[in-house]
């Protein structure tokens, strides 16, 4: 299969993964293209009894677990934080509103290591099996992993998500509260 | 089954991950219990929201800027050192030339003794004995040493040196110098200084007392192989 092609079946998924993992978009792209980058270096090391997808995942998490780790060494402070100047920082931060951003700043909010396995599972929608392997952990680990971060997800969404469905039968909405 | 066990299996439920006979259970339970039924809803909203999770944005050039990299990348695996051309040695030999020269003509200098030639200066004065050069033994020529063969120092060097010769001979010279101090040899040229314009008092007419004779200095030499006497006049 030509290098091109593995590109374009497997980049968006990639970014999907790390694009919730890290949530520059830039920094995120970087990674899946040194990802790519580093599958071309050790084409040649490639076992083709393995699933190529859970090497390229592999390569990805790692790279993108490094960057995290970078980024927990060099913290970087905000000027904001050090003028305490909390109006200005309530005009920068943008407040999520619908209910997708909500739930992606959830998820970028859980814990690594549930995180990882329910980006895995719930959004790419890999098998337990595969997620198991790229992983790195038992099959068990990961189900009660995903479990974990799916009742994290819902106690966190569960206000919002009264809120949301209120909105979305529009009509019942009293006019005062619009 | 009681609702906590129940929980546990809600978001594989709702997922629709669990086997047939799990799945009918959890339904059968989520009939009768409205709390459990709300938990399941809850986990049903995730799962509706992360479906309408829109995907990640790419951006246009994601694809030239990987192939660019992957073309860097190729370019660097086929530089191998085979490909380079041969890079020229920091060090090469031909630098190496001058410097290996200077070394050999060192090291030629220091055998053949430039060195104590150098540190023993050849001034004629002393000579260092040569004795034993090739054996190897230390060198204890200083014991040895002995004056050169000088004209000035061989004549009281010389063997045949006794005191008497010396005293005669110094009576000799001294006889010569009373002779030439006695003699009229001072006074015979006064009139030829003055003609060469020096001042002699002696032509104002004052006598022979008064006459200022501008002394001449004689140096006197002896020649010391047959004692023949040199003269040297000088006037100051």
């Amino acid at each position: 299969m030509a290098f091109n092609e593995l590109v374009n079946k497997y980049k968006q998924r990639l970014m999907n993964v790390i694009t919730r993992m890290i949530q520059s978009q830039e920094e995120a792209e970087d990674i899946v293209q040194e990802t790519f980058v580093r599958v071309y270096q050790h084409r040649k090391s490639f076992d083709f009894q393995h699933c190529f997808s859970t090497w390229l995942y592999t390569i990805a998490l790692n790279l993108a677990r490094n960057e995290l780790r970078k980024r927990k060494r060099f913290k970087f402070f905000d000027i904001f934080d050090l003028k305490g100047n909390e109006a200005e920082i309530a005009v920068e931060m943008e407040i999520p509103t619908n209910l997708p951003q909500v739930l992606k700043r959830a998820i970028e909010n859980l814990p690594e290591k549930y995180q990882t396995a329910f980006i895995l599972r719930d959004i790419e929608e890999l098998p337990y099996e595969e997620v198991a392997k790229v992983m790195n952990i038992p099959l068990g680990t990961v189900k009660s992993r995903v479990n974990r971060a799916r009742a994290l997800l819902r106690e966190k969404l569960k206000p919002r998500m009264e809120e949301y469905n209120a909105m979305s039968k529009g009509t019942l909405l009293p006019v005062s509260l619009l | 089954m009681q609702c906590r066990k129940v929980r546990s299996f809600l978001s594989a439920y709702s997922k629709g991950e669990l086997e047939e006979a799990k799945r009918r259970e959890i339904s059968a339970h989520l009939e009768q219990c409205p709390e459990c039924r709300r938990e399941e809803a809850g986990f049903r909203d995730v799962f509706g929201a992360l479906s309408k999770l829109p995907d990640a944005r790419l951006s246009d050039d994601f694809n030239n800027r990987l192939l660019n990299r992957i073309a860097d990348e190729r370019y660097r695996e086929t530089r191998t050192r085979a490909y380079l051309p041969k890079q020229a040695p920091a060090i090469g030999m031909r630098r190496m030339v001058p410097v290996v020269a200077t070394f050999c003509l060192m090291l030629a200098f220091v055998l053949t003794g430039g060195i104590e030639r150098l540190l023993v200066p050849d001034d004629g004065g002393y000579m260092v004995a040569q004795q034993d050069m090739g054996s190897g033994n230390m060198d204890d020529s200083y014991l040895t040493v002995q004056p050169a063969a000088s004209r000035t120092f061989s004549q009281h060097a010389s063997k045949h040196w006794n005191f008497d010769r010396q005293v005669a001979r110094a009576n000799r010279v001294r006889g010569y110098m009373n002779q030439l101090a006695s003699s009229n040899t001072f006074a015979d040229n006064t009139t030829a200084w003055s003609t060469q314009g020096k001042l002699v008092l002696g032509h104002l007419g004052l006598g022979p007392a008064t006459t200022y004779r501008p002394r001449p200095i004689i140096r006197t030499y002896i020649a010391p192989q047959n004692d023949a006497v040199k003269e040297v006049r000088q006037v100051y």
